[in-house]
């Protein structure tokens, strides 16, 4: 396989590898490093290819792999940190969700929920995935992925509610 | 559009994490129009947002390591062809002068051998006995 | 002891090969596959050198041992000696003048004109070189004579080789 004919392969998800490494280090910069290391590396695997039937579930699983790696080294406190200023701060919401639009604050979110929450949610409901393609990924039955998804979803819809109950278009 | 009654039922569904993609995608169909019930509209950012962030994208291109080792592949395939053909003619033009010697070198040789005979064959005028074997190789020569 | 005397050396080439290695001794040699090479060489079309390819396109191997050491040159009379006897070569004419010996044997070929095979031995009196030559092939004799009658070289003389 030459550059190019990998190039066409991988052409099809590489975003769907970006949005979920942006999804999960959040950073837009970091997912565009961490996206460049996982088609380096699904460049140096492209062997493995023939072997793999399905080329985007490798690829979004090594993707989530390498994210999670990624997060766990570092300072896991730093990150909370940063979002619990959401969660724990109740009333106090209205202050920072003010300024904020709705659509960024349902990104933000996301971004609060636990790293296999925020996967599902991402692989669900932006790239539309099956439950067994996710389950797939992240080595789970689609009955658990629809109870974690559930979950997920509704913890999204109470912020939202209350963030509606407070005025806030 | 659906009825108030069937997104509420749908929106049910959905928390459950029991619709399946047709029904998200009705789902989003409806939030993203102007007629969401009000008691719907909380949820409006929600199905905005999926429909959005699908746009997301790499900004760079991808870089792959490059055909440095491909570049170096063909440098050297290009050296060694430029090294094969250099043996070539420096081994044609060798040849050519191995010929060439060889050649100059056996008609020395041939000269001395011939030279060699026809002073047998001068003597002879002024032998009064011969070999009888020179007689018969020389013998249309005398004649 | 017996195989290295044992006449298993039908050819000139193995008999002399040892004195190709001593220093005293200058050899040429030229192979079979040369000769094929030289044949298929586009010479220009003088006449003089179209003599040499026509003879050339007969022969398929030339020896030549050149020496000035007495005692080289003593033994390898002996081993000339011995090959023309295991090898059954017939003494076709010899020379003895005021400047050298010359012995020419052959081996007959496929008719009178031709020898399949000739060993020459050389002993020039005067400047003390020997000369052993040995050519094999298809040779007519005839001809080798004439590269040189027509021309009226000085006879003999030593073989200078460049």
């Amino acid at each position: 396989m030459n550059q190019k004919q990998f190039l066409e392969t991988i052409h099809p998800f590489k975003d769907k590898v970006f949005r979920l490494a942006k999804r999960l280090l959040v950073s837009r910069e970091e997912a565009e490093d961490a996206s460049q290391e996982l088609f380096f590396k699904l460049w140096k695997n492209r062997e493995k290819f023939e072997a793999y039937k399905n080329v985007e579930a490798f690829a979004m699983t090594m993707t989530k792999n390498y994210c999670l790696d990624r997060l766990k080294s570092k300072q896991a406190g730093n990150l909370k940190l940063v979002h619990s200023n959401y969660l724990e701060k109740g009333p106090g919401l209205d202050k920072e969700m003010e300024v904020k639009d709705s659509v960024s604050l349902v990104h933000d979110l996301i971004d609060q929920l636990p790293e296999q929450q925020r996967i599902i949610i991402q692989m669900r409901d932006v790239e539309q995935y099956e439950f067994e393609e996710i389950g797939k990924v992240l080595g789970l039955k689609p009955t658990a992925i629809r109870v974690a998804l559930s979950r997920a979803r509704k913890k999204i819809k109470e912020q939202l509610i209350k963030q509606h109950s407070y005025g806030v278009s | 559009m659906e009825s108030v009654k069937k997104i509420d039922s749908l929106l049910k569904k959905y928390f459950e994490g029991e619709t399946d993609l047709r029904e998200e995608a009705q789902l989003k169909k409806y939030f993203s129009s102007d007629l969401v019930d009000s008691k719907h509209k909380q949820y409006t950012p929600l199905f905005s947002y999926f429909s959005n962030n699908e746009k997301e994208q790499l900004s760079n291109a991808i870089k792959l390591p490059k055909a440095k080792s491909q570049r170096f592949k063909w440098m050297s395939i290009a050296a060694s062809f430029a090294l094969m053909a250099s043996v070539y003619v420096g081994y044609s033009i060798k040849q050519e002068n191995e010929i060439k010697d060889a050649f100059s070198q056996t008609q020395m040789a041939l000269d001395f051998l011939s030279g060699n005979m026809n002073k047998g064959n001068q003597a002879f005028a002024q032998l009064d006995k011969f070999k009888q074997t020179t007689e018969i190789i020389y013998n249309q020569k005398n004649k | 002891m017996l195989f290295l005397a044992a006449p298993f050396l039908s050819q000139a080439q193995d008999a002399f090969d040892k004195f190709e290695d001593i220093d005293e001794v200058t050899t040429v040699v030229v192979s079979k596959s040369m000769f094929k090479l030289m044949s298929s060489f586009n010479s220009d079309t003088d006449p003089e050198t179209q003599e040499y390819m026509e003879m050339i396109k007969t022969i398929d191997g030339l020896r030549v041992y050149i020496t000035d050491n007495q005692d080289i040159a003593r033994e390898m009379k002996e081993v000339a000696t011995k090959y023309i006897k295991s090898s059954k070569l017939t003494e076709l004419m010899r020379v003895t003048d005021k400047d050298a010996n010359v012995k020419i044997y052959v081996k007959q070929g496929r008719d009178e004109d031709h020898v399949k095979e000739l060993l020459m031995f050389v002993s020039d009196k005067e400047d003390k070189q020997t000369v052993l030559m040995s050519l094999m092939g298809d040779i007519d004799l005839n001809k080798v004579a004439l590269l040189t009658e027509k021309m009226n070289l000085p006879t003999g003389g030593n073989i200078e080789i460049q």
